[in-house]
C-alpha cells in the first residue's frame, strides 16, 4: 500500500427495514487527502459519512460493512468508546450553522465546552484566549464581539465560520463536511471555501466533504466518489474523472454543473 | 403588442423599512432597501435580478406583487390588451384582483407553502376558484392539465403535498401560477435549494412555458450560474441599487463593473 488509509469504508450496507439505503460502499481516504462524495439528494452521501460515527438517523441500521478510523474499528465501537472521535479527532460541520447552535448560549460558551470536553489539558482559565484565538483563525475579524454573540446575531457566512471554529476546536484529524456552503451566497461561499483548503494546509487536516454541486467539490477536493440510489459509481483523482469522467451518470452531472455562457 | 416590449417597467423604484422607532411607535428613520431602482421586463422573455443576501431583490419582487406598502417610484405593468401601463403603486385595492390574475408569484419553498391538509388537486384548484375561471368537472379537467404540463401524473393530484419531492413541490407551484393565465411570473430563488440535475429540469420547463405561453420571467436568484443561459437580461443589484444591467451573455463576457466581476469569480466552476 503506498499511503495508509486515515479512514477506510468496506462493504458498508445501510438500511431503513427492508429498504437498502447505502449498498456496498467502499471509500479510502488518505491521510491529509480530501474526498468529496458527489450526489443528489437522497444518493446516500449524506448517510454514509453519518455512518463513520455512529449518527445515524433512528431507523437506520448498519447491516455490513466496517468503518476504519487511523486503525480503530469505529463499526465495533459503543457510544462511549465512540466519544472521543466525535467531535474530537473527527470533526462534523453541517450545512445549517444556525441548528447547529444551542440559541441561547453565546458562542464563546459553546465552543469553549468544546475545549473542556475534548482537551482537557487546557484548564478553565486557558479556554477564553483559546476561544478568541480558534475565532481569529477561522477569520472573524472581531473575536471578542463574536464570542460574546448569540447565534442569532450574526449573518449566515459568520455563523459558519464560527462552527469550522467549533470543529475545529476538538483538534480533529479529519473533517466532515455535509455541504456547509449550499445556503450561502456565492461571494461568501467561495470565501469559505478558500477559508477550508487554508486550514487544511497548515493543520494537515484530512477532509470528507459532502456535496450536490461538482464545481464545489473541484474547489477544495483531490479525490472524488460519485454516488447514486447508495452506490459508488465511480472514484478517482477530480481532474481524471472531470477529464474522463467513466460513468454516463457523471458526465450527467458534468452538463447540469454551473457554467457561465459568455458571448464571443 | 409585440415581444420585446416592456410588460412591466421599474422607474426610479425605492422601497423603505422603518429603521427605528420613536417612544410612542411613531417611526423616528426609515432604512432604503432599494433605491432608485429601473429596469424593464421585456414581453416574452427573463429579466434575472441578482445580488447577495440583503441587496433589496426580494423586496423589489415584493413591491411588484403589492406587498410592499412604502414603495414609491413607478411600476408600470402593460397587460396584453390594455392601453398604456397601469402604475402598480398607484393602484386602489380594488383594482388588484384583476392584476393578481395577470402577474403570479413563485417562490424558493413553495413545497411549504402548500397548504399541508389539502390534497395537492385542491391547491392547484384554488386560484381558479378565487377568480372564477372554472368550476365542477371542468375545473378537476383544468387541475390536471396544468399538473399535466408541469410534468406530473394528473393522479399524483390525489396526494398530499409532504409525499413529493423538493422539485416536485416546485412543478407544484408552477402548476398553481399558471392557473389564471398570467403574463408575468415572478420568481423568487425558486431553484436554490434543488440539486443541479433537479434545476435544470425546472429552468427547461420554466424555458419550455415560455417559447410556449409568451410568459414574462422576473426571475430572482443569487445564483449566476443558473442566470446564464437562461435569462436574457439580468440586472445586479447591490446595497438596495442597480450595479449593473443588460443582455446577460454579453454582461457575463464583459461585466463592466467590478462588483460584477467579483461575483462571476465566486461561481464554482469546474
Amino acid at each position: 500500500m503506498a499511503e495508509e488509509s486515515l479512514l477506510e469504508i468496506r462493504g458498508l450496507e445501510l438500511r431503513a427495514g427492508e429498504e437498502v439505503l447505502v449498498d456496498g460502499v467502499d471509500l479510502d481516504l488518505p491521510r491529509g487527502g480530501s474526498l468529496g462524495l458527489l450526489g443528489q439528494s437522497g444518493s446516500g452521501k449524506t448517510l454514509t459519512a453519518l455512518a463513520v460515527l455512529g449518527l445515524l438517523p433512528p431507523g437506520v441500521r448498519r447491516v455490513a460493512g466496517t468503518i476504519r478510523f487511523d486503525g480503530v474499528e469505529l463499526s465495533a465501537l459503543d457510544e462511549a468508546g465512540l466519544r472521543p472521535f466525535r467531535g474530537g479527532r473527527i470533526a462534523l460541520v453541517f450545512q445549517e450553522a444556525m441548528s447547529a447552535f444551542n440559541p441561547v448560549l453565546k458562542l464563546g460558551r459553546q465552543v469553549a465546552e468544546v475545549l473542556e470536553l475534548h482537551r482537557r489539558q487546557i484548564d478553565r482559565r486557558g479556554r477564553p484566549p483559546e476561544v478568541l484565538r480558534l475565532f481569529e483563525e477561522v477569520g472573524l475579524k472581531e473575536p471578542e464581539r463574536v464570542a460574546r454573540s448569540y447565534p442569532h446575531e450574526l449573518s449566515g457566512g459568520m455563523l459558519q465560520r464560527c462552527l469550522i471554529a467549533m470543529a475545529l476546536a476538538g483538534e480533529p484529524e479529519l473533517l466532515i463536511a455535509d455541504e456547509p456552503t449550499t445556503a450561502l451566497d456565492v461571494t461568501v461561499q467561495a470565501r469559505i471555501l478558500e477559508l477550508v483548503a487554508e486550514i487544511r494546509r497548515r493543520r494537515g487536516l484530512s477532509l470528507l466533504w459532502i456535496s450536490h454541486d461538482l464545481g464545489v467539490v473541484a474547489r477544495v477536493c483531490g479525490r472524488v466518489a460519485v454516488m447514486r440510489g447508495g452506490r459508488v459509481l465511480e472514484q478517482g483523482e477530480v481532474e481524471q474523472v472531470l477529464r474522463q469522467p467513466a460513468h454516463p451518470y457523471t458526465r450527467e452531472l458534468m452538463a447540469a454543473a454551473p457554467r457561465l455562457e459568455r458571448s464571443g | 403588442m409585440s415581444d420585446g416590449d416592456p410588460i412591466l417597467e421599474a422607474r426610479s423604484l425605492a422601497v423603505r423599512y422603518p429603521d427605528q422607532r420613536g417612544p410612542l411607535g411613531g417611526v423616528r428613520s426609515w432604512r432604503r432597501a432599494v433605491d432608485d431602482v429601473s429596469f424593464v421586463v421585456p414581453r416574452g422573455q427573463t429579466l434575472a435580478l441578482v445580488g447577495e443576501s440583503g441587496c433589496g431583490k426580494s423586496s423589489t419582487g415584493r413591491a411588484i406583487l403589492g406587498l410592499q406598502p412604502q414603495a414609491s417610484g413607478e411600476l408600470l405593468f402593460r397587460p396584453a390588451g390594455a392601453d398604456g401601463g397601469r402604475d402598480l403603486l398607484k393602484l386602489p385595492p380594488s383594482g388588484w384582483k384583476a392584476v393578481r390574475r395577470r402577474i403570479a408569484l413563485v417562490f424558493q419553498d413553495s413545497g411549504s407553502a402548500l397548504n399541508p391538509r389539502l390534497k395537492v388537486w385542491q391547491s392547484v384548484a384554488e386560484p381558479l376558484q378565487i377568480h372564477r375561471l372554472a368550476s365542477g368537472a371542468g375545473l378537476r379537467r383544468r387541475v390536471d392539465e396544468l399538473l399535466e404540463r408541469v410534468g406530473l401524473d394528473p393522479a399524483s393530484g390525489e396526494r398530499y403535498p409532504d409525499q413529493f419531492s423538493g422539485g416536485q413541490r416546485q412543478r407544484i407551484g408552477i402548476a398553481r401560477a399558471l392557473g389564471t393565465e398570467p403574463e408575468l411570473v415572478v420568481c423568487d430563488e425558486i431553484v436554490s435549494a434543488l440539486d443541479v440535475l433537479v434545476q435544470r429540469q425546472v429552468l427547461e420547463l420554466l424555458s419550455g412555458l415560455q417559447r410556449e405561453r409568451g410568459l414574462s420571467y422576473l426571475f430572482i436568484c443569487h445564483d449566476l450560474a443558473v442566470v446564464s443561459g437562461f435569462a436574457q437580461r439580468t440586472a445586479v443589484m447591490k446595497g438596495g441599487r442597480l450595479a449593473e444591467q443588460g443582455p446577460t451573455a454579453e454582461m457575463f463576457s464583459a461585466p463592466k463593473q467590478e462588483y460584477t466581476r467579483c461575483l462571476l469569480d465566486a461561481v464554482p466552476l469546474i
